[in-house]
């Protein structure tokens, strides 16, 4: 089974994967996507990935999380997400 | 109106740079390589030229590589020379500078990646950059968003013929109020087997597998062309414009014209590239005596080059020198005609003929710079270029002391 | 003398309408040709919901011989240019070839083949250097978007300048006002202009499921396109083509054709933004449509019909009404303004060409064509969007906007001549 959680070391390569932005674990924590220049599209791919990954079924509420914190909180179970296929 | 160059940038099978470009051009070196991985495959078109060592992260911000193909990474990184060359303050009017770079068949190797999801494990494996990264239009819109530029946008798919017909089409933007355009052709196909599977059919690719001989236009031994990437962009602005703020320029673009000749066929007969020709040379007021250097679009057919031969010695009863520079690197798509025209430029710059590679002797009756570069009184160049899909272009460019 | 271009002919297919006329009747009824696809099994994709044209070759007088290099979308082209040039008369006789010109835009090209082939030399997406043996032939130029324009030139046999435009979804109006530039600057006499697409394959879908553009009201397709509605969610995928005929204004009067209005005015700007987001404010599209009313020689005041973008996306519809108004001051309210994508989808670079076939119609008829699906309008969409039922009402100066993924602002402005 897929491990559903995520943790910030992995926003950080993800981060860098799928936007094209190197950061850091501090920066990523305490910084908005738009202040670290993750666009909507670069959210929608590491939403993608992170779905792929978790086996999790994110939605609109991932997409529209405003940071990779809020993200994290989301994907680790602080805010309701739905198993796929459970 | 007076059109000007004012800036020029080039990626090519020389590398990153014009300064690169005219140095292998002068000198007519091989930059013809094998492909990797389809040999072994057993594709029976072996060799290219690759634009050699080039990492997009030297040149470009990350968040720009991760959602671009490497035909906008050649399009982002000339843009940038050809603005730093012009040196045109683009922030003091976004809408003053417009941008049209022409492409041929799009992000192949991002688009074959995305493909590769899609087919190998489904639809929600495609990412959310193929949308933007794969379309003709991407690299004309990175180029505009990467540079804050606002001015008219446009996008020509006219295959290798492009970046002529772009210049065309700047005319006619520079008429109505955008006073600078960007104007270049950049392609990138061989990093994409599909792209190259998909044309091992259409019996134009050269099958050769020494770079010595592989593509040589106008030779008995003439078997098709190698096929190529890279890029070139111009920044071209009204000469009234370019005086005002004291700019370099560096070439005058005279006239050009398009016309069609019929798809996959490459003008049979050569009527139809004449009359473009013609017309170009016609509109930049130039006579067969006022040109002194033809880039020759050499597609290294048989029956395509004698048709080109003939097109030329009924425009140059006297003669003229003429040169095919690329039968060294290959024929790029749409950046075929976009390294033709910055070899052009480059060439007026230095009063220099660059030769032809791999054709040792000039044939019968055609003035052909073969061997080593031709020093020459250079006025005017004339370039030509077909289309595989049917189009015909020539454009005229002066140096700006013999307008 | 000024050179001007003029429309003398049209031809169109569009889901829903193959031919000027069913177009009309079916637009001016209001009705929707968005379905579940059937083009191919879209289970699996989050948007299963397109506008497709039922279309048979054959019945056009298009043999396996002339189809066998052609992608559906420069099928529909054919067909459409066919149409186009019957309905202007003769407009090539007595011009030389070389004065005759083509112009046609395509966003992505031919993607139904690109699939196709893609799917069968890598085995199913297995192998990264594919099978060059089993290519089909003809597959270079069938994926060319060069022989959009190429196979239109020989179909109609013009031999000046051929092009194929490509500015993703405002190809369609960049197309036919680069038409009429190469007749104003007397680089033709006669230009084919137009657009074509056929999108609906899985890579082209793909991508936009990928990015969330495009609607996923798979249970109710026919009320999916809902532009300016409150509970629209993207745009629905489509397909087609469009030519249009133009001429040199004085040599379409002395042959005696039914002149069918001016274009007048184009213009198109990156916004230099993002490429798939769109500022609030539209300043961008707005200074396109001031600069194509400034060509035109017309006011914001002498427009009386808006053909919207309207794609049915949340920042679309607000991005283009912002714009309009910015552009079009007070006067944005008084005037209609509409999408035809509510009804034909929207089928990228095609659709502009549509639209601007639309907009001569409803010149030609004094109606303009609804707004279908908009029921409870978005309240920051607050102009005259014409819901849901055709109008009567004279038009002598329209503007066509669009806007496409590259951050590509475009206007077109159409009227009746000085």
């Amino acid at each position: 089974m897929a491990e559903s959680r995520i943790t910030i070391e992995e926003q950080v390569e993800l981060i860098s994967a799928c936007a094209g932005i190197r950061t850091d674990v501090e920066t990523a924590s305490s910084q908005t996507f738009d202040e670290l220049g993750v666009d909507s599209l670069g959210v929608l791919g590491i939403v993608a990935e992170i779905e792929r990954r978790t086996g999790l079924k994110l939605g609109a509420d991932a997409e529209q999380a405003p940071s990779p914190a809020a993200l994290m909180a989301l994907v680790n179970g602080d805010v309701p997400a739905h198993m796929e296929g459970a | 109106m007076t059109m000007v160059i004012t800036g020029l940038g080039t990626v090519s099978p020389a590398g990153t740079g014009t300064d690169a470009y005219w140095a292998a051009l002068v000198e007519g070196r091989t930059l013809l390589t094998p492909i990797p991985d389809v040999g072994a495959r057993g594709y029976p078109v072996r060799l290219g030229g690759r634009v050699p060592g080039f990492d997009p992260y030297e040149h470009i911000e990350g968040r720009y590589v991760v959602r671009t193909d490497a035909f906008s990474w050649f399009a982002m990184v000339a843009s940038d020379e050809a603005l730093r060359d012009s040196g045109v303050d683009v922030a003091a009017d976004p809408y003053a500078t417009g941008v049209l770079i022409c492409s041929g068949s799009g992000g192949n190797e991002f688009g074959q990646r995305e493909l590769a999801a899609l087919w190998g494990r489904g639809p929600e494996f495609v990412g959310p950059y193929q949308s933007i990264a794969w379309f003709y239009a991407a690299s004309t819109g990175q180029v505009s968003i990467s540079n804050g530029l606002k001015g008219m946008c446009g996008v020509l798919t006219t295959d290798e013929p492009g970046m002529l017909d772009a210049l065309g089409q700047s005319r006619q933007a520079l008429r109505r109020g955008t006073p600078a355009m960007l104007v270049g052709g950049s392609d990138a196909a061989l990093g994409s087997p599909f792209a190259l599977a998909t044309q091992l059919g259409s019996g134009v690719l050269s099958e050769g597998g020494d770079p010595g001989t592989a593509y040589a236009p106008f030779t008995e031994g003439a078997c098709g062309f190698v096929p190529a990437e890279g890029a070139a962009v111009a920044l071209v602005e009204d000469a009234a414009t370019a005086r005002a703020r004291r700019a370099r320029v560096r070439a005058v673009v005279a006239g050009h014209a398009s016309t069609f000749g019929g798809v996959g066929a490459f003008d049979p007969g050569g009527e139809g590239l004449l009359r473009a020709a013609e017309e170009a040379m016609r509109r930049a007021g130039v006579g067969p005596e006022g040109v002194d250097v033809v880039f020759a679009d050499a597609v290294g057919l048989p029956k395509a080059d004698a048709d080109e031969v003939a097109a030329l010695r009924r425009l140059f009863p006297d003669g003229v020198a003429v040169t095919a520079p690329k039968a060294g690197f290959g024929r790029a798509y749409a950046g075929a005609g976009a390294l033709d025209v910055a070899a052009a430029v480059l060439s007026l710059e230095h009063q220099v003929v660059p030769p032809t590679p791999h054709v040792p002797d000039a044939p019968l009756g055609l003035d052909l710079v073969t061997r080593v570069a031709r020093p020459a009184r250079l006025r005017s160049a004339l370039v030509l270029s077909r289309g595989v899909g049917g189009g015909n272009s020539a454009l005229v460019l002066q140096h700006p002391d013999h307008v | 003398m000024k050179r001007e271009a003029v429309v003398t002919g049209v031809g169109v297919v569009a889901p829903g309408g193959i031919g000027a006329a069913a177009f009309w009747d079916m637009l001016t009824a209001g009705r929707t040709a968005t379905r579940g696809i059937t083009l191919f099994d879209p289970a699996g994709y989050r948007s299963r919901i397109a506008a497709e044209v039922d279309f048979d070759p054959a019945a056009h007088g298009l043999d396996e011989q002339r189809t066998a290099r052609m992608d559906r979308y420069v099928q529909f082209a054919a067909v459409a240019a066919a149409e186009a040039l019957a309905d202007s008369g003769a407009p090539l006789a007595g011009v030389p070839p070389w004065r005759v010109g083509v112009s046609m835009g395509t966003a992505v090209g031919g993607t139904t083949r690109l699939d196709r082939e893609y799917a069968v030399t890598s085995r199913g997406g297995a192998d990264w250097v594919v099978d060059h043996t089993a290519t089909a032939p003809h597959s270079h130029l069938a994926l060319m978007p060069s022989t959009l324009s190429g196979e239109i030139a020989e179909l109609v046999g013009a031999r000046g300048p051929v092009r194929t435009v490509s500015t993703g979804c405002t190809s369609g109006l960049d197309a036919v006002g680069y038409a009429a530039q190469a007749v104003e600057d007397g680089l033709a006499d006669v230009v084919v202009a137009g657009a074509a697409e056929s999108p609906i394959s899985p890579i082209a879908m793909a991508c936009f499921d990928a990015i969330k553009a495009t609607s996923d009201s798979n249970d109710d397709p026919g009320r999916a396109s809902r532009p300016f509605d409150r509970h629209r969610n993207g745009f629905v995928m489509g397909e087609g083509a469009a030519v249009l005929v133009l001429e040199e204004a004085s040599a379409a009067r002395r042959r005696g054709a039914r002149v069918r209005c001016r274009v007048a005015g184009f213009a198109n700007h990156g916004n230099a933004f993002h490429m798939t987001g769109l500022r609030r404010e539209g300043t961008e599209m707005a200074r396109a449509v001031t600069t194509a009313l400034d060509h035109a020689r017309r006011s914001a005041t002498d427009v009386d019909y808006v053909n919207a973008h309207g794609s049915g996306t949340v920042q679309n519809d607000r991005h283009e009404t912002d714009a309009v108004k910015r552009a079009l001051g007070e006067h944005a309210r008084r005037v209609p303004m509409t999408s035809i994508k509510s009804m034909v989808g929207h089928s990228l670079g095609a659709i502009g060409s549509i639209e601007l076939v639309a907009c001569v119609l409803a010149m030609d008829t004094g109606v303009v064509p609804p707004t279908a699906n908009l029921a409870t309008p978005d309240p920051e969409c607050d102009l005259d969007y014409v819901p849901v039922t055709a109008r009567e009402h004279r038009t002598d100066v329209v503007l066509s906007v669009g806007s496409g993924f590259g951050g590509f602002q475009s206007a077109v402005v159409l009227d009746r001549g000085e």
